[in-house]
């Protein structure tokens, strides 16, 4: 990004440091601006129009499928109901701190893809503390839910919302450890080191460094699903015990923007995800370092990312959700134990192959061909399940 | 100029937040403030290039302490009754005190010579120094402090674990 | 810690129904409950009073909206017993199958409710969009969806149609094999169980002191079935199974529901495989002038949330003297709800509800 602002310093022949102040400042917010509106926006919506495709699939029914081929518009008919609804506000609600809360939770993911590379080139801005950026803009998600959990003057929304604050403050540990592990094996907080450290073979991501690592990987895509209160986690919005959870009182665009939060959400934990342990980017080398390249190493970090998202998707319309208690257990009893566990293990793998590259790569072979077992062992079951329902319906009753 | 502007921002911020933190009548808008205070903090760390301490003020503080204090506050009730939650103390007695802090402080401001006006560190990564300083030189003060946290662990674990015979 | 009083309802998601749990929480533990009822009485009962012995049959399929056809036969079968009225063979194995036919409408719903308070909302779906199918049969057979007003004193309204057996044996096929796909995505799911086992949980020796009736009886491991203790209409000629489960929490009521599915269809395979030919109906004399001799009697059948009884006086006029509609939900809604709900956490409130089978229109008439 420096690159485009002084070429277009020169280019404009500006030399006064104000001047490449105020374009910098400029570059700066446009380049924002082009995240938000045509990349975060249509994301979190297409998201969501693919989320209840996929959720009517499994729930044999339809989805929507009117507006636009599939139905895919319809993420635009529901934004723009969204903006027309009137924005209530309830009487006794606090209400600045109500005006304010989705903008917290909104900026709190829309920051996130500042840091996050989409290819080798194609990273809004490559900051050397990138994955702590985006654990410390996270935590702003926590604050707006908190405020807007509060500010309802609520009983329902005021649970939600400290439910969701103590499962994002628990589940931030054994995230945090998680991604520590990977810090250690590449040895910098930047997004593109992480990637760089990696390559395209399966067994070369971060995930088959060795088994532990693929502790660490179930972890810390538990603990996401956890922090985004995605399904079995999403108890701050459980229907059937708190009615809406924090936005319970909320209607119209702050609502939408509570939801586009979530369904960006997503996408940050699927590109979390395939950054830290499934390689990112990674092409092959004859497909590496030029800029031209950028088609393709996109498309394979959608792909990896469209992967994850679509199973968190489909988590969500297969399990019911956990209990508090049973959700704190998992978190301190189970999870921080085991990834402490981990991060020793891997430090003393660390040391002990140090220098050898030959012990490195066959553990790496042996721990890719473990996860891609059951990678394939869940693909065979659910290929045949497939199958087997297909030929045993018998709907001769319906003539 | 802008830089500058920039800098006028952040301080805003940071103090507007610290006023509304002190005289707020509503608790939780006094937490909030303090949010933005930490906020603007953390940006006025950026501002100086300081980037691994502005993130880590942004995780401690808005993470962590915020987020808590808000937790706590919420589980106190009627927060709304200014005179059990949010009471001014000693308004006649702080205020002296305060205007004389202040009073030192923009005299000092002028006579002391800070590191920030050296403008060496400008756009470097500071991480890996931090880090390098943190488990060579100052090895001892670092695990000094880890071991007092460990304390503050233990201490929490105690206060907070339920006896059996308190129980039943 | 504080205790917080929390108001579940009168209009809530996780409520089945319009009806109000007024909970003291200490943080997620439930203290203290109380039920407070009132929001659905619609004075069916005093209704029925100024209505002809035909006329009411409209209003007793609305007492509980899952499951009409229990309270028609009740209520058919209580006139039946007062006037003396004979049922030909045939129409009892009519009845005996339409009433395991709402069985099993009732327990698709309830398995949609069961997981759907748990949030696991694929369930809800597709039992209902397989409780569709069981609809176009009662529409099929009755010409009504929901409410069917099939049967009558002294027999149902209509025959079988032609080609009724097959299709219905077909469906029966279909349920059986979906049943499979239930028990993968809800019985043996890990957190449903994990989040049933030990949760609501009726102890063994206070469950008939409480008056808890049907599965949730059986889940206790009292084996108690109006079918089997005192057969009505065809029960004593059927073969079928009363399962019962040890443990008295949510999981064991599952399980009885899931067995009890599995005997209804086999029932009503029995039913189809055996019924006779013959009348279906006895006429009655003009209903508007059928007066019914003085008397008063009790009636109960098992519908597939427990004992369902009713009460009917009759003072020798045109018109009831009096009814008093007894249900399942009554007992499990207001007070066993006030009794096993303290100690158990704010999550389970709906899951319990759903299992105990609580229907607040039922409650109230």
């Amino acid at each position: 990004m420096e690159s485009i602002t002084n070429s277009l310093i020169q280019s404009w022949g500006i030399t006064s440091s104000t001047g490449a102040q105020l374009v910098s400042l400029l570059v700066m917010l446009a380049f924002s601006a082009v995240v938000l509106i045509p990349f975060f926006l249509p994301f979190a919506g297409i998201t969501s129009w693919l989320e209840r495709r996929i959720a009517g699939r499994m729930q044999s029914r339809v989805g929507p499928n009117i507006n636009g081929p599939q139905g895919f518009l319809q993420w635009i008919a529901d934004g723009v109901k969204a903006m027309e609804k009137e924005d209530l506000m309830p009487d006794d609600a606090d209400k600045p701190l109500f005006k304010v809360a989705p903008y917290f939770v909104f900026m709190g993911v829309g920051a996130t893809l500042v840091a996050i590379p989409f290819s080798e080139y194609l990273v809004l801005s490559d900051l050397n503390v990138g994955i702590f950026y985006i654990i410390s803009v996270t935590s702003f998600v926590t604050v707006g839910i908190l405020l807007a959990g509060w500010s309802s003057n609520n009983k329902w929304s005021l649970i939600g919302g400290v439910r969701s604050a103590s499962q994002m403050i628990s589940y931030e540990i054994p995230t945090a450890l998680s991604i520590l592990t990977v810090v250690l094996l590449t040895g910098s907080l930047s997004m593109q080191d992480i990637v760089k450290a990696q390559g395209f073979w399966p067994w070369q991501w971060h995930i088959s460094n060795n088994p532990f690592m693929i502790v660490m990987f179930f972890i810390f895509f538990i603990s996401a699903l956890a922090e985004g209160s995605r399904t079995p986690f999403d108890l701050p919005e459980a229907e059937s015990e708190l009615v809406s959870g924090y936005n319970t009182e909320y209607s119209g665009i702050r609502f939408a923007m509570f939801f586009l939060a979530e369904w960006g959400n997503l996408f940050v934990i699927g590109a979390m995800t395939t950054v830290l342990f499934l390689g990112g980017w990674q092409a092959p080398v004859a497909l590496q370092g030029s800029i031209w390249n950028t088609p393709v190493q996109f498309i394979i970090f959608m792909t990896k990312m469209s992967a994850v998202v679509f199973i968190v998707i489909q988590l969500r319309w297969t399990l019911p959700r956990v209990r508090v208690d049973q959700l704190m257990i998992i978190c301190w009893h189970y999870f921080v134990p085991l990834s402490l566990l981990s991060i020793l293990a891997v430090t003393i793998w660390m040391a002990l192959s140090y220098g050898h590259s030959a012990l490195e790569l066959g553990m790496s072979i042996f721990s890719a061909a473990i996860w891609l077992y059951f990678v394939f062992l869940v693909l065979f079951r659910a290929v045949r399940n497939f199958k087997k329902t297909n030929a045993k319906l018998n709907l001769n009753f319906l003539e | 100029m802008i830089v500058v502007l920039l800098f006028y921002f952040l301080a805003l911020i940071t103090v507007l937040g610290a006023l509304v933190t002190a005289f707020s009548k509503n608790i939780v808008h006094s937490a909030f403030g303090l949010m933005a205070s930490m906020v603007g903090v953390a940006g006025l760390y950026g501002y100086m290039s300081a980037d691994f301490l502005a993130i880590v003020q942004l995780i401690v503080y808005v993470g962590g302490i915020v987020v808590l204090i808000l937790f706590a506050v919420m589980f106190t009730g009627d927060i709304r009754e200014v005179k059990s939650s949010n009471k001014t103390v000693n308004l006649l007695w702080a205020t002296p005190f305060i205007a004389a802090l202040i009073g030192i402080i923009i005299g000092a401001e002028g006579k002391v010579n800070f590191v920030s006006k050296t403008t060496k560190l400008h756009n470097t990564p500071t991480t890996k120094m931090i880090g390098d300083s943190l488990l060579s030189d100052y090895v001892l003060p670092f695990e000094v402090v880890s071991v007092l946290l460990l304390a503050v662990l233990l201490g929490a674990v105690h206060v907070a674990r339920k006896y059996k015979t308190d129980e039943r | 810690m504080k205790t917080t009083k929390l108001y579940l309802g009168p209009q809530h998601p996780g409520i089945t129904g319009n009806m109000m749990i007024e909970l003291d929480v200490e943080g997620n533990k439930i203290l203290k409950s109380k039920t407070h009822v009132g929001y659905l009485h619609r004075g069916f009962e005093k209704l029925m009073e100024r209505r002809t012995y035909i006329q009411s049959f409209p209003i007793v399929c609305r007492i509980c909206v899952p499951e009409p056809d229990v309270n028609e036969n009740n209520y058919a079968r209580a006139v039946e017993k007062l006037s003396g009225l004979e049922v030909p063979e045939r129409a009892k194995w009519i009845r005996t199958m339409v009433l395991e036919m709402a069985r099993l409408q009732s327990y698709l719903l309830w398995m949609g409710g069961q997981s759907g308070s748990m949030g696991l909302y694929t369930m809800p779906q597709w039992t209902i969009g397989d409780r569709d199918y069981l609809l176009d049969r009662f529409e099929e057979l009755t010409g009504g969806r929901v409410y069917h007003l099939y049967v009558w004193p002294g027999g149902v309204r209509k025959d079988l149609p032609i080609g009724f057996k097959t299709r219905m044996l077909d469906l029966m096929d279909y349920l059986e094999s979906r049943m499979k796909d239930y028990t993968k995505l809800m019985f043996e799911n890990a957190i449903f169980k994990k989040r049933a086992i030990g949760t609501g949980v009726i102890p063994k020796d206070k469950a008939l002191e409480w008056g808890v009736v049907g599965p949730v009886l059986r889940g206790t491991g009292i084996k108690h079935d109006v079918r089997i203790d005192e057969p009505y209409e065809i029960y004593d000629k059927l073969e079928f199974e009363v399962p019962t489960y040890e443990g008295g929490d949510i999981y064991s009521r599952a399980l009885v529901r899931k067995f009890e599915f599995m005997q209804s269809i086999s029932i009503i395979r029995q039913i189809m495989d055996k019924i006779p030919e013959g009348p279906i109906y006895n006429r009655i004399p003009n209903p508007f002038k059928w007066k019914i001799p003085k008397g008063y009697t009790y009636v109960k059948l098992e519908s597939s949330r427990g004992e369902f009884g009713y009460f009917m006086a009759s003072d020798g006029s045109e018109k009831l003297r009096r009814v008093n509609v007894r249900g399942p939900a009554y007992v499990h809604g207001i007070s066993l709800l006030e009794k096993i709900l303290p100690g158990s956490r704010l999550g389970d409130v709906s899951t319990i509800l759903n299992s105990l089978g609580v229907c607040p229109p039922e409650m109230e008439r």
